[in-house]
């Protein structure tokens, strides 16, 4: 029988692949949505045990952390940047983030690293939707940041909710929010805002 | 002991095997400066690897430990077959990406630098592509794919590339479909416009024909070897550095951090004025890089050559019983040597245009 984190990570693995099929987003949003989407899966079959890769869902989940957010951060912040918009730059800069989040939080065991870049990539992201008065993106991003204090401080409602849900459900709406969700939103983030 | 040293013979006897029949051909496919530039070039990168080389199957094997996927049987030929395929195709990865990106190019580079394409060129090896490297290879750690079979497909996959670097086979047909051929390789060392940043394929060439970098070599049109901004160098060293000083002298001129960061990252061909600035190749253009060393020069450089080939065997033979300390010493010593032998042949080239200009002004 399928638990409630599997069920969790499905539904956020189901947003992160949707939203990164997205072909109106640039490459480095449809990016970072696909490497959120990975740890997801990952836990989806860890959870639901129909094939559980013991090893690799926390280590892509630290991966993400260290270089997903920060991607995502980065394209909230400046969309118009080399990294939001180019495929090679945005693939430069995730494989270098990914390979320190491997060799810093998984192999140096230092998970303070991935935390506190995930946590500075949503406050960011918070400051900078709050700056541009765009308040459904400003909530997403409260969202996200409200599942990672819960799922760090262990808050659970037993039976039916464990610390990981809170993260992957808030995560998954907060996505969901903080992705450009209409044409509008996407001119908007791409035009410089006015002095 | 290091199982290159079981190669570099049978590397020296083809090279020879090669001398003998294209003189029996009457076609000329060597020019001593270079092939012993060539030698000089991958005795450094060896000696160098002998340092730093360690640090591919050190990471390898924590990640590997750490986090790998799976438990694999060494004894079914299938861990093999699929060890291999995935080898190459990462391979494949490593090898675009020295291409495409600058940086990256500044360590492959050392291997394109050769205006001849011959046996000996196949030696030209970086010496700083072991810092890099390693990073392509982390999925096969990942899955859990063991150490030793990382290291023997790793092994089958650098010495298949060797008999690629050839001119005297032709096309092979339908294996040209499959596996990466002299025919193939040729074109991946040329300079002219329809062989740039083509046939990355180390063992299969269809990695290139499912990414869309596949080209034939044309009959009308033979691929001129080398690179496009040649480094006018016999030196290893130098021809190891180039290009890191190339782009530290960019970075240093540029505007601003965009630039300086496209300068690293973007492909060598881009300049802030344009993508990709790539020239069209003009043939009748194109000097091969000589110089007007003596007989005396040309004896003392091959003298030091297999010299230093034969040093690198000795380092080989006693490396496991030498302390590290004395190991780095005798590495870093061979490396200047051998770059003095470079050093000593250019030289003589500006030494000789010197003179020359002397004789202009003097008339």
């Amino acid at each position: 029988m399928l638990n409630s984190l599997a069920l969790t990570d499905a539904l956020l693995c189901l947003v992160a692949v949707w939203l990164a099929s997205r072909s109106a987003l640039s490459v480095g949003y449809r990016m970072a949505f696909t490497l959120l989407a990975i740890p997801a899966l990952l836990g989806f079959l860890r959870f639901s045990g129909i094939y559980p890769l013991e090893t690799w869902h926390p280590l892509f989940t630290l991966i993400s952390a260290s270089a997903a957010l920060p991607m995502l951060a980065i394209c909230v912040l400046s969309p118009e940047s080399m990294v939001a918009t180019r495929r090679q730059f945005a693939i430069i800069f995730l494989g270098g983030a990914m390979l320190l989040g491997l060799l810093i939080g998984g192999l140096g065991k230092l998970r303070i690293y991935d935390q506190a870049l995930a946590l500075l990539s949503m406050l960011l992201i918070l400051i900078s939707t709050i700056k541009s008065g765009n308040h459904v993106r400003s909530m997403g991003a409260i969202l996200m940041l409200t599942g990672s204090v819960m799922f760090v401080l262990k808050v659970s409602v037993p039976p039916w909710l464990m610390p990981g849900d809170f993260l992957h459900l808030a995560m998954a709406f907060g996505l969901l929010l903080v992705a450009p969700n209409n044409l509008k939103t996407l001119k908007e983030s791409s035009t410089p805002e006015p002095a | 002991m290091n199982p290159i040293a079981f190669a570099v013979p049978v590397f020296f006897v083809l090279i020879l095997l090669e001398l003998w029949v294209a003189h029996s051909r009457g076609v000329s496919v060597y020019r001593l400066k270079d092939s012993l530039t060539s030698i000089n070039v991958g005795i450094m990168s060896e000696f160098s690897k002998a340092i730093g080389g360690l640090i591919s199957v050190i990471m390898y094997t924590l990640i590997s430990d750490r986090f790998g996927a799976y438990t694999w049987d060494v004894s079914n030929p299938m861990t093999w077959i699929f060890a291999f395929l995935l080898y190459d195709f990462c391979y494949y990865w490593v090898h675009r990406t020295g291409h495409e990106i600058n940086i990256l190019w500044a360590s492959h580079v050392v291997h394109h630098s050769s205006e001849e394409f011959n046996l000996s060129t196949a030696l030209r090896q970086s010496s700083t592509g072991f810092l890099f490297r390693w990073i392509f290879y982390i999925p096969l750690a990942l899955l859990g794919i063991p150490v030793k079979v990382f290291v023997v497909v790793g092994l089958i996959d650098f010495v298949y590339q060797y008999w690629v670097h050839t001119q005297l086979i032709g096309k092979l047909g339908w294996l040209e479909y499959v596996v990466v051929t002299p025919s193939n390789h040729r074109v991946h060392h040329g300079q002219n416009d329809y062989c740039i940043d083509k046939n990355y394929g180390g063992v299969f060439s269809f990695w290139d024909r499912m990414f869309g970098t596949y080209a034939e070599e044309r009959d009308d049109e033979k691929p001129v070897y080398g690179i496009r901004k040649p480094i006018q160098s016999w030196n290893p060293l130098w021809a190891n550095l180039h290009q890191f000083a190339h782009i530290g002298r960019q970075v240093k001129s540029a505007e601003n951090w965009r630039h300086r960061l496209m300068y690293i990252f973007a492909k060598p061909s881009w300049t802030p004025e344009k993508e990709d600035a790539t020239e069209v190749f003009e043939k009748n253009r194109f000097n091969r890089f000589d110089t007007h060393a003596t007989a005396g020069l040309i004896r003392f450089a091959f003298v030091g050559t297999i010299m230093g080939a034969a040093l690198l065997m000795v380092y080989f033979y006693l490396q496991s019983r030498m302390p590290q300390p004395l190991r780095i010493a005798y590495c870093v010593v061979m490396v200047f040597a051998i770059a003095a032998i470079g050093w000593r042949m250019t030289q003589a080239r500006q030494k000789s245009e010197l003179r020359s200009s002397e004789g202009h002004g003097h008339a």
